[in-house]
C-alpha cells in the first residue's frame, strides 16, 4: 500500500481487547510493524472501559468472549461513551453471533484465525471510510484528484470532475487496490436499481480515465477486471 | 410391505399351522378310540359275540336245556344273567341266574320296549334262537342303549357339513384374534416404526402406553442417548475447534511477521511461509468441522433469502481475488447475461462457502498451478454453477466415490477423504440442503469440473 497517504490514519488511537495476553502481543507487534504508534492493550471489559474514558481511542479490536463479560455488552456501553467505530475480533463463527455483532452495528467482524494482512486491510477500510482524508485529496501516480473540489490534476493540467465521477472514484478509492464489483459500484452511485446503469457506468469511467490515466486506452490506475468490475491502483 | 404386514402374515401362517396339528392329532386320538373299539366290540368278551354263540352252545336235550359251560362262565365273568323267551307264548322256557324282579312271561309290546330300552332298568341285549328269543341281561349301569333313527339324506348331507362348520371356527378364530389383538398390532406397529426411524438416524418420542410400554421406554431412552452423543460430539467439535482459534491466530500472525521480514535471511523467511501456508490449511479444516456439526443437524434453521446469482458470483470472485491468490493462478467468471433478473432461493452464508471451496479445492489439488473458469449460466429454469480447471482432474472412480458417498464419518475410504475430505463433504451438504444437484466430471482440458444446478426461484420484473 503506497504510504504516506495513509499515514494520518497510522496516528489514530487503537484500543485491543482480548482475554488473551499473547494474542494481544502478537496484533500489538504487526500494528507496529504496519506504523500504528498509539495502541493500548487490556484484558477485561473493565479495563476496556476505563481506557475508554482516559485514552479516548478513534478505534477498538473487541473479542466477544472476556472473562468479565461479554464483547457485544461491552460494545453498546463503549458506544455510550465514545461514539467510534468497532471491529470484532473473535473465535465464534456462527451465522448468530455474526448477525448480533453487526445487528448491533459494529463496523466489521472477523473471525479468529485471521492474517495480519486481513486485519490490517479492513481495519484500513473502517479508518478510511470514518475518518475522511483531512484534506480531500488522494494522491495516485502522478496524478492528484481533489474530491472537496471535485477536480482532478495530472502533470499541470487540471480537470474537473462531475459528482457521479466523484462517487466512483470515492468508492473505489475507499476499497483501495481491491476489485469493486459493477453492482456494488452501480448501488453506490446510483442507489439500489442495477439495471441500465452498467453502461453508464461503463461511459463515466471512460471518461474518468481520460482525466487521470497517462494513456486511456491502456489504463494503469483505474483497470477493468473483466466480468466483475473496476479496481483503482493506489 | 411394511413390517407390520409380514408380522400378520407370519403370525395367520403359524396360527394355520397350529390348528391343523391341533386338528391332526384330534384326528389320530379319535382313530385310536375308534380302532380299540373296534377290537373290543370284535373280542370274544364283548356282548354281541356271546350272544351269537347261543343259537349253538344253549342246546334241547331230554326236554331241558343245557347251557356250553365256557358260556356260562362268560356269563358269570360278566356277572350277567340269560334267559329263553318262547316265541309264540312270551313264557320264559330257560333261564340263567335270573334275578327276581323279573317277570316271567312277557306280551309282545313287552319285548319291543325292553329290546329297546331296559328290562326293569337291566340292559338287555336279544338275540334268535331255534327254540325262541334269548335275551341276556348286564348288571344295572353297565351299559347305556341308545336308539336313533337318522334319516338318510341328513347322513349324506353330513361331511358338507363338518367341513362347514371347520371353516365357521376358523373364521371365528381369526375375527376373534383381529378384535383381541387389534390394539397390540397397533402398538406394535408404533414400535416398528420407531425402530425403523431410530435405524435411519432420526430421533424418535414414542407414546409409552399399552403392551409395549416397556419396550417403547427403552427405545425412546435410546433416542435420547444417540441425542445427547450427538450434542456432545456437536459440542465437542466446536469446543476444539474453538480452543484452536487463538493459538492459530498467534502462529499466522508471527510466521506472517517473519515472512515479510526482510530482515532476516530469505530461507528462514520461506520456512516461515511455510507455517503460514500449513497455518491456513488447519484453519480451513477448523472452519469446516465447525459447519459440517451444524449442516449435518436438521434442527439448525436455514437462513434462506432471495439473491441474485450473478451479483452474488461477482461479488464472491471479486473477493476471492482481493484476497489474494498466488501468480501461478487465474480465475475467470463467464456469467450468462440472461440470467441478470434471475432470482434464487437460499442461504448465501453456506452458498459462498460452498463455492469457496471449490476454488480452493482446485487451487489445492494443483500445486503447480491452474486456471480455473467460473461459469454462471441457465438450462431449463434452472441456474447452473460451474467451476472447473485444467489441472490434473480425478479418475472416474474417484468421481464415482465422490458422487456415491453417504456421509463423511461414515465413509470408510479413509486415505481418499483424507484427500477431499471435508471441503467437498461440505459443498455436498450445502446443495443437498437447497434441494440443488451436484455433478463431478472431467473439464475439457481434463481437468476437474463441478457443476451446482439450482433452481430459479423467480425472475425480476423489468
Amino acid at each position: 500500500m503506497n504510504g504516506n497517504k495513509l499515514d494520518f490514519l497510522k496516528d489514530k488511537r487503537l484500543l485491543l481487547v482480548d482475554d488473551e495476553p499473547e494474542l494481544l502481543d502478537m496484533i500489538e507487534s504487526i500494528l507496529q510493524d504496519e506504523g500504528f504508534s498509539s495502541i493500548r492493550k487490556v484484558p477485561t471489559r473493565k479495563e476496556a472501559l476505563e481506557q475508554c474514558r482516559i485514552y479516548k481511542p478513534e478505534i477498538a479490536i473487541l473479542d466477544v468472549m472476556l472473562p468479565d463479560g461479554d464483547g457485544f455488552s461491552l460494545f453498546k456501553e463503549m458506544r455510550r461513551i465514545l461514539d467510534i467505530p468497532v471491529l470484532f475480533l473473535t473465535a465464534k463463527d456462527q451465522p448468530e453471533d455474526l448477525f448480533t455483532g453487526l445487528g448491533l452495528g459494529a463496523d466489521d467482524y472477523m473471525v479468529k484465525p485471521f492474517l495480519p494482512r486481513e486485519l490490517i486491510l479492513r481495519l484500513y477500510a473502517i479508518l478510511r471510510r470514518c475518518y475522511k482524508t483531512d484534506d480531500s485529496l488522494i494522491t495516485l501516480d502522478e496524478c492528484i484528484i481533489d474530491i472537496g473540489k471535485a477536480e482532478v490534476s495530472r502533470k499541470g493540467t487540471v480537470f474537473p470532475l462531475t459528482a457521479k465521477e466523484v462517487g466512483i472514484l470515492t468508492t473505489l478509492y475507499k476499497a483501495g487496490n481491491r476489485i469493486v464489483t459493477i453492482d456494488f459500484l452501480c448501488n453506490s452511485v446510483w442507489g439500489d436499481n442495477r439495471y441500465g446503469y452498467e453502461n453508464s457506468l461503463m461511459a463515466h469511467i471512460r471518461r474518468i480515465r481520460e482525466k487521470i490515466e497517462e494513456n486511456p486506452s491502456s489504463p494503469a490506475l483505474l483497470v477493468t477486471i473483466k466480468g466483475l468490475g473496476y479496481k483503482l491502483n493506489v | 410391505m411394511n413390517p407390520v404386514q409380514s408380522s400378520i402374515k407370519r403370525f395367520i401362517l403359524r396360527l394355520s399351522l397350529a390348528i391343523i396339528l391341533v386338528l391332526t392329532i384330534n384326528l389320530l386320538f379319535l382313530g385310536i378310540y375308534i380302532y380299540r373299539h373296534q377290537k373290543s366290540v370284535a373280542d370274544e368278551m364283548a356282548i354281541i359275540p356271546l350272544l351269537k354263540q347261543f343259537p349253538q352252545e344253549l342246546v334241547l336235550r331230554d326236554n331241558h336245556y343245557y347251557l356250553d359251560s365256557n358260556v356260562q362262565n362268560e356269563l358269570d365273568k360278566q356277572d350277567m344273567w340269560a334267559m329263553l323267551l318262547d316265541d309264540r307264548q312270551g313264557t320264559v322256557l330257560w333261564s340263567y341266574k335270573l334275578p327276581e324282579e323279573i317277570p316271567t312271561y312277557y306280551t309282545l309290546s313287552d319285548i319291543a320296549a325292553f329290546s329297546r330300552y331296559y328290562l326293569k332298568d337291566y340292559p338287555v341285549s336279544t338275540w334268535k334262537h331255534p327254540n325262541g328269543l334269548i335275551v341276556i341281561g348286564s348288571p344295572k349301569y353297565s351299559l347305556w342303549k341308545i336308539a336313533y333313527m337318522f334319516p338318510y339324506s341328513e347322513l349324506k348331507a353330513m361331511p358338507g357339513r363338518i367341513i362347514l362348520i371347520v371353516v365357521c371356527d376358523l373364521l371365528i378364530l381369526f375375527l376373534l384374534y383381529f378384535i383381541i389383538d387389534r390394539r397390540s398390532i397397533k402398538a406394535v406397529s408404533n414400535v416398528l416404526s420407531g425402530i425403523h426411524s431410530l435405524a435411519e438416524g432420526k430421533l424418535i418420542r414414542l407414546k409409552e402406553k399399552g403392551t409395549f410400554s416397556e419396550i417403547a421406554t427403552q427405545l425412546n431412552k435410546t433416542s435420547d442417548l444417540l441425542k445427547t452423543r450427538s450434542i456432545a460430539q456437536e459440542n465437542w467439535i466446536a469446543g476444539i475447534s474453538h480452543d484452536i482459534r487463538t493459538p492459530l491466530s498467534i502462529i499466522l500472525g508471527y510466521a506472517e511477521k517473519i515472512e515479510t521480514n526482510s530482515l532476516l535471511p530469505k530461507d528462514v523467511q520461506e520456512k516461515a511461509s511455510l507455517i503460514k501456508y500449513q497455518g491456513i490449511r488447519l484453519r480451513n479444516v477448523v472452519n469446516d468441522l465447525n459447519l459440517i456439526t451444524r449442516l449435518g443437524d436438521e434442527t439448525h434453521p436455514v437462513h434462506q433469502d432471495f439473491f441474485h446469482p450473478t451479483v452474488f458470483c461477482r461479488e464472491l470472485v471479486a473477493e476471492f481475488l482481493n484476497n489474494g491468490i498466488p501468480e501461478s493462478y487465474s480465475v475467470e467468471l463467464d456469467i450468462d447475461k440472461e440470467l441478470e433478473p434471475v432470482k434464487l432461493k437460499g442461504d448465501t452464508h453456506l452458498l459462498r462457502r460452498a463455492i469457496n471451496n471449490l476454488l480452493h479445492n482446485s487451487i489445492r489439488h494443483n500445486p503447480e498451478g491452474c486456471n480455473i473458469s467460473f461459469r454462471l449460466y441457465e438450462n431449463d429454469k434452472q441456474v447452473l454453477f460451474a467451476v472447473s480447471d485444467n489441472g490434473k482432474g480425478m479418475t472416474s472412480g474417484e468421481i464415482e466415490v465422490l458422487q456415491n458417498r453417504s456421509h463423511y464419518l461414515s465413509n470408510t475410504d479413509s486415505s481418499f477423504n483424507r484427500q477431499h475430505g471435508l471441503g467437498l463433504y461440505i459443498v455436498q451438504q450445502i446443495v443437498k440442503m437447497h434441494n440443488g444437484d451436484i455433478t463431478f466430471g472431467k473439464s475439457e482440458s481434463g481437468g476437474l469440473d463441478v457443476t451446482i444446478t439450482l433452481s430459479v426461484y423467480e425472475i425480476d420484473k423489468e
